[in-house]
C-alpha cells in the first residue's frame, strides 16, 4: 500500500497527489488535516469508482482508496491517447478530398475537450508540420495547448524538409516507439 | 522587484478565503439589531452591501471586501481585489463614489509590492468613476488587500437579492471556473493555459453590465463570489421565495475548468459550498465536472440577473457589448419542494 502523508496541505493538493498516486498504485492510504479536502477525495472515489474507507481521529482524517477489478479496467482506458499521421492526406482515394479532410481533422482536434497528448508524424505526415503546410495555425495552436508535436527527423531528412521544420520538435525511432507504448489508445489517421 | 510568489504567502487566496456561509449564518444571528426604518437593505437576507436611505431620492450603499493575494502579480492582485470590492455596488444597481483602501502586509516584504498592489486598486477605482480617500493598514503576516466602497443610488432603484418572480429569466454575465482555474495555475497545473482568460474575467468591472441594465425591468440581481454560482443563486431564490431551474449546458464557463474538474484539480471551497448548498438543489444528468464549477468560489465573478422573460434578449444583447461571455442560463418558477434544479 502506497502513503501519502498530505497534512498541513490544502486542495487541490491532496486530492492531486492521490491521483497521481492511483496511476502506478491499486491501494493509496492518504491522510489530511482539514474536512473539505477529506470529502474531496471521497468525491473522487465516487467519480472514480474506487472504494473508500475514511477514518479519523480529531483533525485527521486517513482515507484508504483501492481500485476494483472494473476501475482498474476504467483507469488504463482512460489513459492520454496520441494520434499517429503517416500520410499528407487522409485517406486513400482523391488526393484533394484527403487535404481538405487532413484540414478538417487537425482543426477538429483543436475543438474537442480531450485533446490528444501527442501528435506523431512520420514518413508524408511530415509535410504538415513543415513550411508551406496548411494546418500550421492549427498545429500551433494545439501545441500552445501543450499537445506535444513530434515529426520523424529520418523521414524529415529523406524529403528535405529538415531545416523546414515550423512547429514542434523532432523526433526518433526510439521516441516513435515509446510514446506509442505508453498511451492508453493511439489513433493512427 | 523580488521574486517573491506572493501566493505562496497565504493558505487560501482570493474569495476562497471567505467563511463559510453557513457558519456566518448562524454568527451573525446572535448580533444585537438596531431597528432603523432608513436601513434599506442589511444583513437579513444575505446581500451584497448595506444601503441606508439618506432622503426619498437619495440612498447609500456600503460595502467592504478584501483578501489575500489570489494571484502572484501584485499589480494583478491589485486590480483583481478592487474590482470585486467595487462589485457590490453594481450588484445593488448603485454608483461608486468614494473608496478606501483596507491593507495587511508583512514588514519584511519589499515596499515596492504594496506599490503595486495599490495602484493596481487605484486604478480600479478611476476606472470606476470613484475617488479614493483614504485607507488604513496593519502588519500582517499574510498580505491582504481590499477595498471599502461607497456608492449611490435611488432607493427606488435598488437591485436586491430578493424581488425575482416565477418566469423570469437569470442571465449571467461571466464565465464561471475562475476559483479552479487559479488553483491550477498556483499549483502549476495550469495545462492550458487558462489563466489570462481567467485573469481578464476577474479584472472586468461589473459596472458596466449594471449600466446595461438600465430602463430594464430587473427584479433582482446579486454578483457571483466566494459561494459559487449555486451558494448565490440560493440566497437569490431563498430571499425572493421562487425556485429556478438552470440548463448546465447554457451555463458559460472557462472551458478548461471543466477538463481540471475531470481531472480532480478542485478546491476545498467549492467542496464547503457544496455542502452549503446541500439538498436545495437537484442535479439531473449534470457530470461531475460540471456540477463542481456551478460550486467554484468566484473572485470577481459576474452578476446574476433576475429579469422579466420579455426583456431577456433585449438585455442580453446590451450587456454582450462589454460582457460578451454573458448568458441566459436558466429561469425562476413558482416555490417547490427543491429550491433549485440543475437539468
Amino acid at each position: 500500500m502506497y502513503k501519502i502523508d498530505a497534512k498541513g496541505l490544502v486542495c487541490p493538493k491532496p486530492v492531486i497527489l492521490a491521483k497521481k498516486a492511483l496511476v502506478q498504485h491499486d491501494i493509496i492510504y492518504i491522510e489530511v488535516d482539514n474536512s473539505a479536502s477529506k470529502e474531496n477525495l471521497e468525491k473522487m472515489a465516487v467519480v472514480m469508482g474506487l472504494e473508500s474507507e475514511t477514518k479519523s481521529e480529531g483533525n485527521i482524517y486517513a482515507i484508504t482508496l483501492s481500485k476494483t477489478e472494473s476501475t482498474k479496467l476504467e483507469t488504463e482506458k482512460s489513459e492520454a491517447y496520441i494520434i499517429v499521421i503517416n500520410r499528407e492526406f487522409m485517406g486513400s482515394g482523391s488526393e484533394e478530398l484527403g487535404n481538405a479532410l487532413m484540414k478538417s481533422f487537425i482543426y477538429t482536434v483543436t475543438e474537442t475537450e480531450e485533446p490528444p497528448k501527442t501528435i506523431l508524424f512520420y514518413n508524408g505526415g511530415v509535410k504538415l508540420t513543415t513550411k508551406g503546410s496548411q494546418v500550421l495555425g492549427d498545429l500551433e495552436k494545439l501545441s500552445q495547448n501543450n499537445v506535444e508535436i513530434l515529426s520523424c527527423g529520418t523521414c524529415l531528412n529523406y524529403y528535405g524538409l529538415s531545416d523546414a521544420l515550423e512547429v514542434g520538435e523532432i523526433t526518433n525511432m526510439y521516441e516513435i516507439l515509446k510514446r506509442q507504448q505508453e498511451a492508453g489508445k493511439v489513433l493512427y489517421v | 522587484m523580488s521574486d517573491i510568489k506572493l501566493t505562496s504567502l497565504c493558505t487560501t487566496g482570493g474569495c476562497g478565503a471567505k467563511i463559510e456561509a453557513g457558519k456566518l449564518k448562524s454568527v451573525i444571528q446572535e448580533l444585537p439589531v438596531n431597528q432603523d426604518e432608513r436601513l434599506l437593505v442589511g444583513f437579513d437576507y444575505a446581500d451584497d452591501a448595506g444601503i441606508y436611505q439618506l432622503t426619498d431620492e437619495l440612498a447609500m450603499i456600503q460595502t467592504l471586501d478584501f483578501f489575500p493575494p489570489i494571484v502572484d502579480d501584485p499589480y494583478l492582485f491589485g486590480q483583481i481585489a478592487a474590482a470585486n470590492a467595487l462589485s457590490d455596488v453594481y450588484a445593488m444597481g448603485g454608483t461608486v463614489k468614494t473608496a478606501m483602501n483596507i491593507v495587511g502586509f508583512p514588514e519584511d516584504l519589499d515596499d515596492d509590492i504594496l506599490g503595486k498592489i495599490l495602484l493596481g486598486g487605484a486604478m480600479k477605482v478611476k476606472e470606476a468613476g470613484g475617488v479614493l480617500c483614504g485607507g488604513h493598514s496593519i502588519k500582517d503576516a499574510e498580505p491582504k488587500y481590499g477595498l471599502s466602497v461607497t456608492g449611490i443610488v435611488h432607493p427606488e432603484k435598488i437591485l436586491a437579492n430578493s424581488g425575482a418572480r416565477p418566469g423570469d429569466v437569470l442571465i449571467l454575465t461571466k464565465k464561471l471556473g475562475v476559483g479552479i482555474v487559479t488553483a491550477a495555475a498556483n499549483s502549476e497545473l495550469d495545462t492550458q493555459n487558462a489563466f489570462e482568460e481567467a485573469a481578464a474575467s476577474m479584472t472586468l468591472l461589473n459596472r458596466y453590465a449594471c449600466e446595461s441594465m438600465n430602463g430594464f425591468k430587473i427584479h433582482a440581481c446579486t454578483d457571483i463570489t466566494g459561494f459559487g454560482f449555486l451558494g448565490h443563486l440560493l440566497e437569490m431564490v431563498t430571499a425572493s421565495e421562487t425556485s429556478a431551474i438552470i440548463y448546465h449546458e447554457q451555463v458559460p464557463y472557462i472551458k478548461a475548468a471543466i477538463s481540471y474538474a475531470k481531472e480532480f484539480i478542485i478546491t476545498c471551497a467549492a467542496q464547503r459550498n457544496r455542502k452549503y448548498v446541500g439538498a436545495n438543489v437537484a442535479f439531473t444528468d449534470v457530470a461531475f465536472a460540471y456540477q463542481e464549477v456551478l460550486f467554484d468560489p468566484q473572485t470577481s465573478g459576474g452578476l446574476l440577473i433576475s429579469c422579466e422573460a420579455k426583456d431577456a434578449l433585449a438585455l442580453l444583447e446590451k450587456l454582450k457589448v462589454k460582457n460578451p461571455d454573458a448568458r441566459i442560463v436558466g429561469q425562476m418558477t413558482a416555490k417547490s419542494e427543491k429550491l433549485m434544479t440543475v437539468i
